[in-house]
């Protein structure tokens, strides 16, 4: 353990401009090939996720006329339910992105030499774009209804923050492990679809029984999800606490998968 | 310790590495993280000790198999060695397979620019790589159409170009020489003669031994991961090839008093004489061709002369070529000589004897005189007089 953490330790101390510039490489390759012989190209990137939420918009804002408890617009209820759920897209889509990207880019891990745990940094970073299409998209929506810019907003790059390097620690040990059972790419969005409503995004955490209800409320997922609705719902700060225990668990994750990467790296030749 | 004399380490040097590769098949995740198992490997390399000196291209030989890509990428830094040293003193440009990491999507130029974010080192200028790229490959305007469209042969060239245009100091290079047509081969052949001049240090991995002999000075033969044979190409070639066994002693040879070695000057008569035995009065053929070795210009067989009858008388004869005016300039050539006897009626041709590279015995022929650039090539026709003892 102690071992593991020293390599840890040394790996994350020894990067170089070389690295710096590789992993923006990454990013952009990772966004742009995505979409490559597509005629819209990027555009499918904000098509898409804006396509969803206006769904969400209109399915439970006029059909169901969804209303939170408390409250008396479905507006309110919309706004809410997208401020959980572009969050969600960030973690949902990076996480996919970042357990494939060993896998993915095989060609380049054959071939060229560089820090490979970048390709997972990278990938975990394709989420942003349907983070900023809901925040873009949440920004109009809180125009309608009124209310004005807070103070408090300026905390979400810091919970943004916590939420990538919590992203990339569960990539590094879901990429890792995918390199030598492909099945958890497949199993990937089952599970995802399992924490989407077990982190309640689409209803509030007092719907569940009292007794899940003790167990989601340390969920890291859906402390990040609470922290970025504190403040765009009702203009608060999030306590002290829930920022503090999601670096902690963020930063927990990322050492862990970095041990695991560290630990499952020298196997990658063989099976690459 | 210290390579004092010439006072510069080796540009690459390998010591005793080893490559091992794990067999996953019946391992799971959790052995592998657990460490607890001791896990079936496939040794693909085995205590190899190489080295390759500053402005060397040194060759790397072996069948299919034999472990040249795995130590190329073990030199190259993409595999890690399971034992053993790598040390490299310089930039690393390396094309380990045609195509890397190629969306296919992506336009020629898109495809070089990528690369270029990837591989290039401070000596690089994108503008200059870019255009180096665009002049080599030789794509016109598919260059900005997607690689999807290309056929074989230019994505070939795409490779070729986009890997060899970096200002790099050292190239590992894998079994590409062999692919496109001639035109391109030539082409490619240009650039690592290129290379040779700049001062490159280099490893060519190939199974062409042709390859070896052209660019390199030294080479290595690798089999089942082993390093087999080491050193001067020739001999190693040679050696490769399984031309080693002497030449059994017809009823016509070379005696030992030919020279090993022949002197001439550019355009002045050139004769050379070769001493023969005969058992009994015989009619032969003598085949005489001058071959040029200097890797930075290339390999070329700068004159043959046609095969010549000789009537030997049985002892010793003395057969000479006469070239006037010889038409070369000055430098060393490798002179290479055929004894053959047509088989009557099948017309079958036996080598009686013979002096040639590929018998480890090769004669040399320096023209003297100062440096001139180029290789001069005439038509020309010797002759062959018999001269009684």
């Amino acid at each position: 353990m102690k071992h593991a953490l020293s390599k840890v330790r040394h790996a994350l101390t020894t990067y170089s401009a070389v690295d710096l510039r590789n992993f923006l490489n990454f990013v952009a390759l990772s966004m742009k090939d995505r979409y490559l012989g597509s005629r819209l190209g990027l555009a499918w990137a904000i098509v898409s996720p804006l396509l969803m939420l206006s769904i969400f918009t209109f399915v439970f804002g006029f059909v169901f006329k969804s209303k939170l408890p408390g409250s008396d617009t479905s507006l309110s209820y919309v706004i809410w339910l997208i401020a959980g759920y572009g969050p969600w897209l960030f973690t949902a889509e990076g996480l996919s992105s970042s357990t494939g990207a060993f896998v993915k880019h095989s060609a380049l891990i054959r071939n060229i030499s560089f820090r490979q745990e970048l390709l997972v940094f990278a990938e975990a970073l394709t989420g942003i774009v349907p983070l900023l299409v809901a925040v873009s998209f949440l920004a109009v929506l809180l125009v309608a209804d009124g209310r004005t810019p807070s103070l408090s907003w300026s905390i979400i790059p810091l919970i943004l923050l916590a939420q990538y390097i919590l992203v990339c620690g569960l990539g590094l040990i879901l990429g890792s492990i995918n390199v030598f059972a492909r099945d958890v790419m497949f199993a990937l969005p089952n599970i995802l679809l399992v924490v989407l409503f077990a982190s309640p995004i689409f209803y509030p955490i007092t719907a569940f029984p009292q007794s899940v209800q003790h167990i989601t409320a340390y969920n890291p997922i859906y402390v990040i999800l609470e922290s970025y609705r504190a403040p765009i719902l009702n203009a608060e700060f999030p306590s002290l606490w829930t920022i503090g225990y999601s670096f902690a668990c963020a930063i927990g994750v990322f050492l862990i998968g970095m041990m695991f990467f560290l630990r499952l790296r020298p196997y990658f030749d063989s099976r690459l | 310790m210290s390579n004092s004399a010439s006072g510069q380490r080796p540009a690459i040097e390998a010591q005793r590495v080893s490559k091992d590769f794990f067999l996953l098949e019946n391992a799971s995740v959790w052995d592998l993280l657990s460490g607890r198992h001791e896990l079936p490997a496939h040794r693909a390399l085995h205590d190899v000790t190489l080295s390759v000196p500053h402005g060397e291209i040194v060759g790397v030989l072996g069948n299919n198999g034999a472990g040249k890509s795995t130590l190329l990428r073990t030199l190259g830094g993409i595999y890690a060695p399971s034992a053993g040293l790598v040390t490299l003193h310089g930039d690393v440009s390396a094309i380990f397979e045609l195509g890397v990491a190629s969306n296919e999507f992506l336009s020629g130029r898109e495809y070089a620019l990528r690369t270029f974010e990837q591989m290039s080192g401070p000596a690089d200028d994108r503008q200059v790589y870019l255009a180096e790229v665009e002049e080599f490959a030789e794509l016109g305007e598919h260059f900005d159409k997607p690689v999807k469209t290309y056929s074989a042969g230019m994505k070939a060239r795409l490779f070729f170009a986009v890997a060899t245009s970096f200002r790099k100091s050292i190239f590992l290079i894998d079994e590409v020489l062999s692919v496109g047509d001639s035109y391109f081969r030539a082409r490619c052949w240009q650039r690592m003669r290129d290379f040779k001049r700049r001062g490159v240090s280099g490893i060519l991995a190939t199974h062409d031994w042709s390859s070896v002999l052209k660019l390199c000075e030294r080479c290595y033969v690798l089999d089942h991961g082993k390093v087999a044979l080491s050193g001067d190409s020739y001999p190693v070639v040679r050696q490769y090839l399984g031309l080693e066994q002497d030449f059994e002693r017809a009823d016509v040879w070379l005696t030992d008093a030919l020279p090993t070695s022949y002197r001439g000057r550019p355009f002045e008569e050139l004769q050379l004489s070769f001493p023969l035995h005969a058992d009994d009065k015989t009619v032969v053929s003598i085949l005489v061709s001058l071959e040029l070795t200097d890797r930075t210009v290339g390999w070329e067989n700068v004159m043959l002369l046609d095969p010549q009858e000789a009537v030997l008388e049985k002892g010793e004869n003395t057969v000479s070529v006469r070239i006037p005016h010889l038409p070369l300039v000055p430098g060393s050539y490798m002179l290479h000589i055929g004894v053959l006897r047509r088989t009557p009626g099948t017309g079958e041709v036996v080598t009686l004897d013979a002096r040639t590279w590929y018998h480890g015995n090769s004669l040399s022929l320096v023209i003297e005189g100062d440096e001139t650039p180029g290789v001069a090539s005439l038509n020309l026709v010797g002759r062959v007089r018999r001269r009684s003892p």
